[in-house]
């Protein structure tokens, strides 16, 4: 979008209901993840992944390349310094590290955030979500943290689409202590985690793709029933350690049925939380880094 | 105005609002050194969590260490916000393990050796 685009639209609050609808069911003609990256997905997604086609593939981004090879020379891999190839880097860091670092970091910009602290949230979900796989042994760590990462990609859709309307909606939240659901469905008419329907449309796996779309409504997951629940509590995890922010002034509150599912004793909490303090310190250095 | 952050949310704008010393009593970095990779890295080697900085009056809340009664005061305010999800099972376990994960924390900060390191060996003011 460019911002010419932008200043000739008209603000959200003189749209009638009729032609807010169809704005957001043009949102799906949103541009699809670009073609190299949905290659390399692809091919990592190959149960038996042939690295050095992959890494020919990287190669050809070189911010990816970098990125690939800062991580694995970072020191959250204890390998600094001694990998110079996107092929090691690959074999080392694992297929689903990889894709999970495609998706992540072309998928949309975190920084440019709608909300101080919206960044620190995102992040931080994904290391909680990533801290309660690896305690739990429930799904894969390293594609929790993806999703954990990702899951307000609707709020990041709607603030490159509607920046008017998110901040009416943050300023409501914030003035009238409701739950941001609540407020946006009053103003949309849906709510940013059906906006996560794009990440169906850009392939991305189910395990990425339900926890954006339900990560405030972990009832509705058909395939991805653990990732969802996981994502879930991390996401209220997050905001009851206060780190970061998020369009929500709530904490969400937790679906018992979720809790449940995950076995979350006071015993696990208490693993999941010292994990999350030594994995935050580790991301907060790659993210510094990156 | 001087606040203490954790070590990894520093960055090179921030100075030492006080030097610090190692465990031999020699000055490891002085006051007003600014926090650049190669500091912090040492600072880290040294095993401090935190440090005392100036030039961070922008600071969010979260990367600013508070006591632990500040810390539970917070987290108190966070889950009564919403008064039906506090009465859910799943929050209250929630919350009281974040308080014990902050309890926790303090107590390891409590024996940060920030707080030796800082100490000037002459006992004069830093």
């Amino acid at each position: 979008m460019t911002a010419s685009s932008l200043s000739e639209r008209k603000p959200f609050t003189d749209l009638g209901p009729d032609e807010l609808r169809q704005r957001l069911s043009r949102l799906k003609k949103l541009p699809t993840l670009p073609l190299l990256q949905q290659r390399i997905v692809s091919a990592l997604e190959d149960s038996d992944i042939d690295f050095e086609n992959v890494a020919q593939l990287i190669e050809l981004d070189q911010a990816l390349t970098s990125q690939i090879l800062r991580l694995a020379n970072s020191a959250f891999y204890g390998e600094q310094g001694s990998i110079s190839c996107v092929t090691q880097a690959l074999v080392m860091l694992g297929g689903a590290v990889a894709r999970s670092l495609v998706l992540s970091s072309t998928v949309f910009d975190l920084k440019s955030a709608p909300v101080p602290g919206f960044w620190e949230h995102s992040l931080g979900c994904g290391v909680a979500a990533g801290a309660i796989s690896e305690v739990t042994g429930r799904g894969v760590p390293e594609e929790l943290t993806a999703a954990g990462l990702m899951h307000e990609l609707g709020v990041v859709v709607l603030f490159s689409e509607f920046p008017e309307a998110l901040e009416h909606i943050a300023e409501r939240v914030r003035t009238e202590n409701r739950s941001v659901d609540e407020i946006e469905m009053e103003v949309l008419g849906l709510v940013h985690g059906d906006l996560g329907c794009l990440a169906e449309k850009w392939r991305f796996p189910a395990c990425l793709a339900e926890p954006i779309m339900f990560h405030h409504s972990p009832e509705k997951a058909t395939a991805a029933v653990d990732e969802v629940a996981i994502v879930h509590v991390a996401n209220s995890l997050v905001h009851g350690l206060g780190y970061g922010a998020s369009l929500d002034s709530q904490i969400p509150a937790i679906d018992t049925a979720a809790w449940q599912r995950l076995e979350l004793t006071p015993e696990v909490l208490d693993r999941v939380l010292a994990t999350f303090a030594v994995d935050l310190d580790h991301a907060l250095n790659y993210a510094i880094l990156a | 105005m001087a606040v203490r952050v954790l070590i990894q949310f520093v960055n090179p704008t921030m100075r030492l609002a006080s030097p610090i010393w190692d465990c031999d009593g020699k000055p490891a970095a002085g006051r007003g050194s600014f926090l650049r990779d190669g500091m912090v890295r040492m600072l880290r080697d040294m095993g401090l969590l935190s440090v005392v900085v100036e030039g961070a009056d922008e600071l969010p809340s979260w990367e600013i260490i508070r006591d632990l009664r500040q810390l539970l005061l917070e987290l108190n305010e966070r889950f009564e916000r919403d008064q039906d999800s506090e009465q859910s099972e799943p929050m209250v376990q929630l919350r009281m393990a974040i308080a014990r994960h902050f309890t926790a924390q303090a107590e390891l900060l409590e024996a940060d050796p920030v707080v030796a390191a800082m100490r000037d060996p002459e006992g004069g003011d830093s």
